[in-house]
């Protein structure tokens, strides 16, 4: 049923040596009130995207933990998955024409998939993000039903939300990235910021062999500083902005600019993006843009490579992107969108912008400042340690669950 | 130090909390004033504490999220000092003692400069949090104390530094109110209690509250005698 997904052998203790014994003693403390508790997730995809990306790290930490941590993936047809993406692009406020059939086509999916799931066995049931939403129904007896929003739902198309809502508010708790996401339900509610996890082929360490193998693969030269940025050909990442940034930079020191991403093959505006992206650098041989496969590993030694990295969105969710290059010790230049300003804060991890000019001004004083450069790498990666770690987010989640559990509020006490 | 046999051992607490929207939000300052008004006092609570979980940085803006917010978003240097400069450990309690304080503050300033109070700037979010408290490690003496210490995760620290206070009602004015008391019951040692009274918990990480404390003891465990011995 459930877990037809063989992860990672991951034991909490590889987490020692970055988080220290004492996090990882408090987090078995609490593991240990939960101990042999049976927990669910269920999302809609195994690879790709954020979501798996955290559960494949979680799932099997919370099962070393103690607990029995399962993770099943809904299943539809492609239909269900075209209703979903404009169901998800509904609820961050798109306008889309979203009639009676699609909604009960969705929730026919879901109904298939409370057939082929079985949760009847588990404490703890998370489900995440609102394609699986309507699961909800399978709710009963003393398990604890939560729903974690990844998504900013903050301004949704109101008949979606409202569609959604009917199920939400059956849940025991709603968790949220940030205040600015949610919306006001009349269930418990939490804050939970995402994670990225220090051992994943995204983030750990890098021989600098390996490192220069990949600038080497791309023929981009290292004897001058590096810009990147990470991240989809988008408009709301604004790439354009970035390469303007570099322009104005680049009048008072010698420098090289990549944009690494990719665009989805069903995206045609990405597509007019990239080709914009592409016009301006035309001529410029210090500027790179890569079209990149999915490559953990290869971002991973771009932003090891990296001497200042932007996320100079306009629009953003969270934005991990910046937690992956401050863990790497890079100072940040980005937008003041979304999570970006929870992960930047100005002269401390980086500078927030809101214009190209910002963003140059900061790059030419880091340019100029190599000391408060490394400064507030180092202090960026100690910030990304205490607050966006996968051991961090297990911990709120094995809070939570003991709080729902004990339906606590305020100050709960466990012995 | 004399290795005393009946000292009441010291239960470490560790916490967990868990952040919570209020649904509440402020995009200018006649707002925030009216949400002041009216969110729990667990929100105030957060906020005028959840930097010293968060952050480490060396030299942070201000360390109450009120004040940060009156500089950085409103711009408003002289509200953002008046914020930060409020002791939440002078009051006796949030409710009413420290809320109206801050409401005052506030209300006094919009008084003075009227226009600044529509102004329409990035929102400040009330949140508030559930807290967990977890027993930790118990130290069974002084000297195991200062181990522990050590050790601890500093949510232990912000436990018996901060939510002290608002978890046994009014405590000495200054912190610490677990450490101290415990100190007070089981030996004499009033000049490693004043040492630890005069750190101002406000104006330090967790982190530095720590090594402080640390270096007080170090200096005084020699000479820290048990109630009752000679």
């Amino acid at each position: 049923m459930a877990l037809d997904w063989a992860g990672p052998e991951l034991k909490i203790d590889d987490y020692a040596p970055i988080v220290g014994d004492a996090q990882l003693a408090l987090l078995r403390r609490l593991a240990d009130r939960l101990r042999g508790k049976r927990v669910l997730h269920i999302n809609s995809t195994r690879s790709g995207g954020g979501v798996a990306e955290i559960l494949r790290r979680m799932v099997p930490l919370m099962n070393d933990l103690g607990l029995q941590a399962d993770w099943a993936v809904i299943r539809g047809n492609d239909e269900f998955y075209a209703i979903t993406k404009s169901f998800h692009n509904a609820l961050q406020g798109e306008d889309v024409d979203f009639t009676r059939e699609k909604f009960d086509h969705l929730y026919e999916c879901n109904r298939d998939n409370m057939k082929l799931i079985d949760t009847d066995a588990y404490d703890f049931v998370v489900v995440h993000d609102p394609q699986p939403a309507a699961m909800v129904e399978k709710k009963k007896g003393r398990a604890r039903w939560i729903w974690r929003c990844h998504i900013d739902v903050s301004h949704p198309h109101r008949g979606v939300w409202n569609y959604l809502y009917q199920y939400v508010c059956r849940y025991d708790a709603a968790i949220f990235s940030m205040s600015e996401f949610a919306q006001e339900l009349p269930i418990r509610e939490v804050l939970i910021h995402p994670s990225i996890d220090p051992l994943s082929e995204k983030n750990h360490e890098l021989d600098q062999a390996e490192i220069d193998a990949v600038y080497s693969h791309y023929d981009i030269a290292r004897d001058k500083p590096v810009l990147l940025q990470v991240s989809r050909f988008d408009r709301f990442k604004d790439p354009l902005g970035v390469v303007k940034s570099y322009k104005m930079v680049k009048k008072h020191h010698d420098c090289t600019l990549i944009l690494a991403g990719g665009t989805a093959s069903d995206d045609p505006e990405g597509e007019a993006v990239l080709a914009e992206v592409r016009e301006q650098a035309a001529g410029d041989p210090d500027i790179h843009v890569l079209l990149l496969p999915h490559d953990d590993r290869l971002i991973n030694a771009l932003q090891r490579g990296a001497d200042i990295i932007y996320q100079k969105s306009l629009k953003e969710g969270f934005g991990l992107t910046v937690s992956e290059a401050l863990w790497k010790g890079k100072p940040v230049i980005g937008g003041s969108a979304g999570g970006i300003a929870l992960q930047v804060h100005d002269g401390h991890t980086g500078y927030l912008v809101e214009s190209s000019e910002g963003a140059s001004y900061w790059t030419r004083f880091m340019l100029e400042h190599p000391e408060t450069r490394r400064h507030l790498g180092q202090v960026g990666r100690e910030h990304v340690r205490r607050n966006f770690l996968t051991t961090r987010n297990l911990l709120d989640y094995l809070g939570l669950f003991l709080i729902v559990q004990d339906d606590a509020r305020g100050l709960h006490y466990i012995h | 130090m004399e290795t005393p046999s009946s000292v009441e051992p010291f239960r470490f607490k560790e916490c967990v909390y868990l952040v919570e929207p209020t649904g509440r939000w402020a995009g200018t300052l006649r707002e925030f004033c009216r949400y002041l008004r009216t969110v729990p006092a667990s929100s105030i609570f957060y906020h005028m504490h959840q930097y010293f979980l968060r952050s480490h940085f060396e030299t942070p803006d201000f360390t109450n999220d009120f004040s940060n917010w009156a500089a950085s978003h409103l711009e408003e240097r002289a509200l953002a000092e008046k914020l930060a400069n409020i002791d939440p450990f002078e009051f006796a309690s949030i409710d009413p003692h420290l809320r109206n304080h801050l409401l005052g503050v506030v209300e006094a300033y919009l008084n003075e400069r009227p226009k600044v109070g529509d102004v329409p700037v990035t929102p400040f979010y009330f949140e508030s949090s559930t807290t967990l408290v977890v027993d930790g490690p118990i130290a069974n003496d002084l000297t195991e104390l200062r181990t522990e210490l050590a050790e601890i995760e500093t949510s232990s620290l912000y436990y018996h530094v901060f939510l002290a206070h608002v978890d046994s009602g009014r405590g000495n004015g200054n912190g610490n109110d677990h450490f101290i008391r415990w100190l007070e019951r089981n030996y004499d040692a009033q000049p490693l209690i004043d040492e630890i009274l005069a750190i101002d918990p406000y104006m330090h990480s967790l982190e530095e509250l720590r090594s402080l404390i640390l270096r007080a003891l170090d200096r005084h465990l020699p000479h820290v005698r048990q109630r009752g011995t000679a």
